[in-house]
Formats: C-alpha cells, sequence, structure tokens
C-alpha cells in the first residue's frame, strides 16, 4: 500500500469521524487545524484506522503522533 | 531564597554578570553550581535527593536505550518510575501515613510519639520529579535519546529558575537548549525584566494584599453567608491566579535574561467558556504532562472500551492531580469536580454546539463564561478550606444564604473599609488590565512609551502598594 492510496483511505476515515466532508488532510496537519479534534475524537480516529486498514496501533505508536504525516508513515509500516 | 527576596537580587545580579562574562563552554557548570547553590540556601541536605533522583533517571534511561526488548525496557522503566515515584511518596504521605498510624494505636491506649519523624516537604520535589519522570517516559516511548552529558542532565533537573513550582518542562524543549550558546542580548534582557516586573507586580500587589481578607473568611466558614464565602472565593481564585502566574512569570524572565526559552504556564484562564478551555489556560504545563504521560497512556490502554474508557481516565487522573495536591478529602473532591464537568463537557459537545448556533453568540459566551467561573470558583473553595467541615460549610451557606449582603457588608468592614476598598480597587484595575499587559509583557520589541511609562510606572506601584513581607508562592507546598 502506499503512501497515496493511505492519504485516500486516511481522509475517508477523518470525514467520517469528525463528521465533515469538507475537511483536507496533509502531512503537516495536527490536531490545532481541525475542529473538534479532542481525545474523544483521537481515540475514535485511533479505533477506526485499526478497523478500515486492518492493523494494530499501541501505546508506543500513539506517543510518537504529531501530525497526519507521523499517522501515515505509521500505517505504511504497519501494512508493510 | 524566594524570588521577591533582596538576597535573590544579589544573587540572580552577581550570576549574571558572570554567566555573559565567560565563555559559553562552561556556562552549564555555573548555572548548575547556581541552581545547587539556589536550593542549597533553602535546606541543604536535601539537594541528595535531587541528586539521587538525576542519577536514577540518567542512568536508567541509558539502560533502557541499550534494553534489547520491550519488556526490558519496560522493566527499567518501571523500576525508575517506582523509585523516583517512591520518593516523592515518601516525602509528600509520610507524615500522613505516620499520624495515622498514630491514631489508630492511641485508639488502642498505645501511646507512640516520635518527633524526629516530622518530615519537611521537600521544596520543588513534584515538579523536578515530574520532569524526570518525563524525560524517561520520553526515552521509553522513543520520543527522545537518552541525554548522555551527566551534567546538562543535571541542570535540565534543577535549572533554577523552574525547579521550584514549574513550568514543568519537556526534555525535548529545554534540555537541547543547554548545547546553545546564548550570547548578550540587551534587547532579549529588557523582555525578561518586564515578565519580573509584572511577575512582581502580580505577587506583592495583588496576590500577597488580598491574603489577609481571604484566610480571614477561609478561617471562619461557620460565621460567613453564601453571599461573602462567594465573594472570598473569587478573591481567593484571584490570589491563587496572581501568586501562581506571578511565578511562572518570574521564571520565564530570568530564563529569558540567560538566554533560555520556557513555555507559558496561565493563559488567562478566566475568560475560559468551560472547564475542557480552562484546563488548557491554567498551569498548561501540568496539563499538558497529565495530558501525555497520564491521561493518554490510560486511554489507550482501554481503547476497547469506547467512550467509557474518557471516563475511567478522566476519573483516575483527576482523582490523582487531587491526591497530589494533598492529603486531605478535599483534594480528592477537588479532582473529582473537574474530572466530572470534563466528562459532562465530553458528552454533551453535540448538544453545546447546537444550543450555541440557537442563541446569540455573544449571550452564549458571555452565559458560558460566568458557568465556568462560578464552577471553577466552587471548585476552589475545596482547595482553599482547611478541613471537609469547612467545606460543607462553604456549600450549606452557597445555598441558604447567597443574599446576605449585610454579613458581607460586615465581612468588608471588619476588613477595614478603605484599606479593603482600596485592594478591591487594585484588584480591579488588574482584571480589567491584564491580558492588555501581559500582551505588552510579550512584545519582543516595547515601543517607547512603553518602556518609559508603562514598566516604570509597574515598578512604582510595586513598590508603593506592594506587600513587602516575603509571602511564599502558594504552590512552592506541592
Amino acid at each position: 500500500m502506499d503512501k497515496s492510496e493511505i492519504y485516500v483511505q486516511l481522509l475517508s476515515v477523518f470525514r467520517r469521524v469528525f463528521e465533515n466532508d469538507s475537511i483536507n488532510i496533509e502531512d503537516s496537519t495536527t490536531a490545532d487545524d481541525i475542529e473538534n479534534w479532542d481525545s474523544m475524537t483521537h481515540l475514535m480516529l485511533i479505533t477506526e484506522i485499526e478497523e478500515d486498514f486492518s492493523i494494530e496501533i499501541n501505546g508506543m505508536d500513539i506517543m510518537n503522533l504529531h501530525n497526519v504525516g507521523n499517522l501515515a508513515s505509521l500505517i505504511e509500516r504497519k501494512k508493510s | 531564597m524566594l524570588f521577591n527576596s533582596f538576597e535573590f537580587l544579589v544573587f540572580f545580579i552577581a550570576l549574571v554578570i558572570v554567566y555573559f562574562s565567560i565563555n559559553s563552554k562552561y556556562r552549564w557548570m555555573l548555572l548548575l553550581a547556581a541552581s545547587y547553590y539556589f536550593y542549597m540556601s533553602w535546606k541543604a541536605e536535601y539537594i541528595l535527593l535531587i541528586l539521587f533522583t538525576t542519577a536514577v533517571s540518567y542512568f536508567c534511561s541509558i539502560w533502557m536505550q541499550s534494553a534489547e526488548t520491550l519488556p526490558k525496557r519496560r522493566r527499567i522503566l518501571i523500576f525508575s518510575l517506582v523509585v523516583n515515584l517512591g520518593v516523592l511518596f515518601f516525602f509528600k504521605y509520610f507524615n500522613f501515613l505516620y499520624d495515622g498510624v498514630r491514631d489508630v494505636l492511641s485508639s488502642y491506649s498505645i501511646q507512640y510519639e516520635y518527633a524526629g519523624l516530622d518530615i519537611l516537604l521537600p521544596l520543588g520535589i513534584s515538579f523536578y520529579t515530574f520532569q524526570t519522570i518525563g524525560y524517561n517516559l520520553d526515552v521509553f516511548y522513543q520520543v527522545r535519546k537518552p541525554e548522555k552529558h551527566f551534567g546538562i542532565f543535571a541542570l535540565y533537573v534543577s535549572f533554577f529558575p523552574q525547579l521550584i513550582a514549574g513550568p514543568i518542562e519537556r526534555s525535548t524543549e529545554l534540555l537541547p537548549q543547554f548545547y546553545k550558546e546564548h550570547k548578550y542580548d540587551s534587547q532579549r534582557i529588557f523582555n525578561g525584566i518586564k515578565y519580573i516586573i509584572w511577575g512582581l507586580f502580580k505577587k506583592l500587589v495583588i496576590a500577597d494584599r488580598l491574603v489577609p481578607s481571604v484566610n480571614e473568611a477561609f478561617s471562619h466558614t461557620e460565621m460567613y453567608s453564601g453571599s461573602t464565602m462567594l465573594f472570598a472565593s473569587l478573591l481567593f481564585a484571584i490570589q491563587l491566579y496572581a501568586d501562581f502566574s506571578a511565578y511562572s512569570e518570574i521564571a520565564k524572565g530570568l530564563a529569558k535574561i540567560l538566554g533560555y526559552k520556557l513555555m507559558d504556564n496561565f493563559n488567562h484562564p478566566f475568560i475560559s467558556k468551560n472547564i475542557t478551555e480552562f484546563w488548557r489556560r491554567w498551569h498548561i504545563s501540568l496539563s499538558f504532562w497529565l495530558r501525555d504521560y497520564l491521561y493518554t497512556p490510560i486511554l489507550f490502554s482501554k481503547k476497547k472500551w469506547g467512550k467509557w474508557a474518557i471516563v475511567y481516565s478522566l476519573l483516575i487522573t483527576f482523582t490523582l492531580v487531587g491526591i497530589w495536591h494533598g492529603t486531605r478529602i478535599n483534594f480528592v473532591i477537588l479532582g473529582l469536580l473537574q474530572a466530572v464537568a470534563l466528562i459532562f463537557e465530553m458528552f454533551t459537545k453535540k448538544f453545546r454546539k447546537k444550543l450555541s448556533k440557537a442563541m446569540p453568540k455573544g449571550i452564549y459566551n458571555r452565559l458560558s463564561m460566568i458557568i465556568t467561573l462560578i464552577y471553577i470558583l466552587y471548585s476552589f473553595s475545596f482547595f482553599k478550606a482547611k478541613t471537609f467541615q469547612d467545606s460543607l460549610n462553604i456549600s450549606k451557606s452557597l445555598f441558604s444564604s447567597l443574599f446576605d449582603y449585610l454579613n458581607l457588608k460586615n465581612f468588608i468592614l471588619n476588613m477595614g473599609y478603605e484599606r479593603f476598598l482600596f485592594t478591591l480597587l487594585l484588584v480591579l484595575v488588574f482584571i480589567l488590565s491584564d491580558q492588555w499587559i501581559f500582551k505588552k509583557v510579550k512584545e519582543e520589541k516595547s515601543s517607547l512609551a512603553n518602556s518609559l511609562i508603562l514598566f516604570p510606572f509597574l515598578i512604582a506601584c510595586t513598590f508603593i502598594f506592594g506587600y513587602f513581607g516575603e509571602v511564599e508562592f502558594i504552590y512552592f507546598q506541592f
């Protein structure tokens, strides 16, 4: 799975979790850029990503997520 | 040696002169020596505790890095956490447990008294312990590599501007700064002095002037009506904010003069429209620390529980915050009140959003601010009340005599009418100008008017109206 495929799938997860079809994401996007990105939506986001991509994200992974770019790289690593 | 003492002024000026006179590669030694001297001027032997915590965290992180497997890394982490938290727990709760054991024994007619066991809480122990724990967790989570230089790491743990009461700095933010060369820069030094001027004004003119009236009300909760206690809670909230934010800003100013950047610890918390926002504006370094090192790990360890994981993590985090403040049941209630509000806000987010759209924005925002402020004042009354009975008295009076203005008038008369009204006037000016002045403090380049009028005016006010009794900062006790 390459990065562009990951981004397409990731965008649909973001739009579903934040209930907002106008959301756009890029590598540098952080929680400050998206309205309502708090711990509850973060938790929903991670569990949805786990289901959608069939991967498991652990505590160590969570602590190293600082932006969407980190998240996409994490998914890429877990899928390879 | 308090920041608001003459002794500290002499110490700091001498330090700055030597600091900028010597080669930058030796500055970490000077700062480490100054930090240890600063701490030892209070109680010399307790420096051993800082050294012990420093050594344990330093060696554990290096050991962790060399460990090959995750379980081994985890065991080393747990060892470091147990040792660091063990020291904190021992000093914070020993007297409480000792008194408990003595009371149980005396109920069986066994008298046990040993005066030598009355342990004094080491200053700043929570703050430097939180910092070392955060560092160890950063190494465990591979957010950073372990620091190799023991001296620089020791300086990170003990850096005197923020040693006693924070801000609790992330290792990724502060440690790299000790490797940079900080040249003498008069503009930066002036900017640092602005923080110190504003901090000293808040501490000496606002916080310390409010001490007598706040203490009087909270010492006689049975005498005062709901109106008086609500008013006293408001004064206490302002006192606590002025006191604690003053410490943080003086710390920031001192560090800035030397060339270091510390994080903002307060951002006008009383304009918050909900409790979630309040915790993003109040004691920010602790909020972030709790979020990253306690709340998030607990939350994601229970992620299968869905929304209940949020309830669980918030309850545990804020109960621990309460217990950290002290062993009184009041502190646990203080923590739980925060958790309940945050859970409520988390679950009513959509409803509140709809409500805000259905009402004029200005009215919704102002109402939200007032409700949040009243909730904060009420929860702070648990912080200030000495006993649980006092808290009950306050809660009862808030429902039974909230509009008893005669009692409030008598309270004001007892405090010395003219003197008290003048203090209130200072507080009012402070509330109205806080945001504006802080904006001026933060400006990298001040206008001539601000440099020549505003800051000299604040210094003059501090000398004229300040209380120079060297009152300790409130958060030193934690």
